[in-house]
């Protein structure tokens, strides 16, 4: 479990849409619907030296969550075979969620549920309520755009108000991070004292003292 | 690593109201009655909690100390999945207290590191249907929701074990880390106690209540004669003995303070690490 709190934002020079494409797909009515998806579930490759392909654990709960709660029209896919689906199970304290790709239209909405489904997965179970999360989202204007690959590492109950300060930058293609003013900081403090749990309270102070790493290639 | 296997209580009068749960949830599926079979496995479930809960006390009396930490998982456990079906409300079963005492029990270990499995899960199953389950392809069944009055969970039925690493905050408490002797190949048990058998010898029963309070204070370094300055100092500080606290009046070091609500028995020993305080309940019934 780590203390700190990482989010990295990454630019890319390839487009979205190829780097989907480089993950095979045999079946043909797959393939086009993932090419034809505005949200792409994307697997992780490589563990411990071993060459494997795989998902983390309750990724078929992740994809139901966004099949049903984005936008009609919005459609989501998994950029992976039926049968050549694999979990990865890690037994420490650490909640891993699969690799979403998405354009930047639906990345608000994405976030959101990104960040329920870990709140669901807490109130669920006590123990998770200090979990490390790892996320990664790659977000792009439009799939033939250059993509931004978002990576967080930190406490769970930070990562929606984080990725709350993750967007396209108005009137630009650009993804940024917006790190939290002295006074916003200080202002959440204040409510803190009135309104938030202490443990929220901490995390707020852990995030303001070690800023969170914010790195654009 | 160790493994842990599951209490069965041999009492007449628990193997009986067993019994007479099974009958009852029986005759509910008979009638396809899946409400009345939920509360059965509701109560068998809080049954399996005190049983085992009762278990790892004796256990620790016993200084069967590794046993008792994973019957205290398996309590910890059940409760999750039992919280989402049962809710007590007026404390009849214990559950509330079973479920503080345990973690407090377990804070008594002195458990560190564990060792935890990376799985590459190749085919997971369904307990109640055995649908093989995928991606996008569920059997409807959910995981910790009781159907025919059992509890849903997946099983994985074929997988390739990538790695296993040493994690200090594992979610399989189970797998503690034990020495082997080369020369006999037993299993050898290096770790420390005297905290836990002291809070076990100290109660009568594990449904007395206890407290326990950390602080730190200074031990004379009379009990660390053995080590010398350039050693790491016994505070756990990381320096060495010399630059830390050998200069001090004494071992800065943790310090329990455990509190019974029980007056526990009169030959409880000594402890370094800890002191006791007794709230005084003379009247209260048996007491040694």
């Amino acid at each position: 479990m780590t203390s700190g709190l990482q989010i990295i934002l990454t630019k890319s020079s390839e487009e979205l849409a190829s780097l989907i494409a480089s993950y095979p797909v045999l079946d043909d009515a797959l393939q086009s619907a993932v090419r034809s998806a505005a949200v792409v579930l994307l697997p992780s490759t490589g563990h411990a030296g071993a060459e494997v392909s795989y998902f983390p654990s309750d990724t078929p709960a992740l994809l139901q969550l966004l099949q049903q709660e984005l936008p009609e029209g919005v459609r989501v896919e998994a950029a992976v075979d039926e049968d050549a689906y694999q979990e990865l199970a890690l037994h420490g304290i650490v909640m891993t969620l699969a690799t979403v790709a998405c354009t930047s239209v639906v990345l608000p909405i994405v976030k959101d549920l990104l960040a329920k489904f870990i709140e669901r997965k807490i109130s669920k179970k006590e123990t998770l309520k200090g979990a490390t999360v790892r996320a990664k989202i790659i977000v792009a204007k439009t799939m033939t755009s250059c993509y931004t690959e978002i990576s967080y590492e930190g406490p769970a109950a930070e990562f929606r108000k984080t990725l709350d300060r993750v967007d396209a930058k108005a009137g630009s293609d650009e993804i940024i991070y917006t790190p939290p003013t002295l006074i916003e900081v200080r202002r959440d403090e204040a409510q803190g004292s009135t309104s938030r749990s202490s443990s929220a309270l901490e995390g707020l102070k852990s995030s303001s003292e070690q800023a969170p790493k914010h790195h654009t290639d | 690593m160790k493994g842990s296997r599951a209490v069965q209580s041999k009492h007449p009068s628990i193997i009986q109201i067993r019994e007479q749960l099974t009958k009852i949830k029986n005759d509910a599926l008979r009638l396809a009655n899946e409400r009345l079979a939920k509360k059965i496995w509701c109560y068998e479930t809080i049954l399996s909690i005190q049983e085992d809960y009762a278990e790892a006390f004796r256990c620790l009396r016993r200084r069967n100390f590794y046993k008792a930490w994973c019957l205290y998982e398996k309590v910890e456990i059940a409760l999750l999945f039992l919280g989402q079906h049962f809710l007590e409300s007026n404390g009849e079963y214990r559950l509330e207290f079973i479920a503080a005492q345990t973690s407090k029990f377990q804070s008594l270990f002195p458990y560190a590191l564990f060792f935890s499995t990376a799985i590459l899960q190749k085919e997971v199953r369904c307990s109640i249907c055995n649908a093989r389950l995928g991606l996008r392809t569920g059997c409807g069944h959910v995981i910790g929701e009781i159907y025919a009055g059992k509890l849903c969970c997946r099983m994985i039925t074929d997988l390739d074990l990538l790695e296993i690493s040493v994690v200090t905050e594992p979610v399989n408490k189970y797998a503690v880390g034990f020495l082997k002797d080369e020369a006999t190949g037993k299993t050898l048990d290096q770790h420390d106690y005297k905290l836990a058998s002291y809070v076990a010898s100290g109660l009568v029963s594990p449904f007395h209540g206890w407290e326990i309070e950390w602080t730190t204070r200074r031990e004379p370094h009379s009990l660390f004669a053995d080590l010398e300055a350039h050693d790491k100092c016994p505070c756990g500080g990381g320096k060495p003995y010399g630059e830390c606290c050998l200069s001090e009046e004494g071992v800065l070091r943790r310090h329990a303070i455990v509190t019974f609500e029980f007056r526990p028995p009169a030959d409880l020993p000594a402890l370094v690490h800890s002191a006791h305080r007794v709230r005084a309940r003379p009247d209260a019934t048996g007491l040694p």
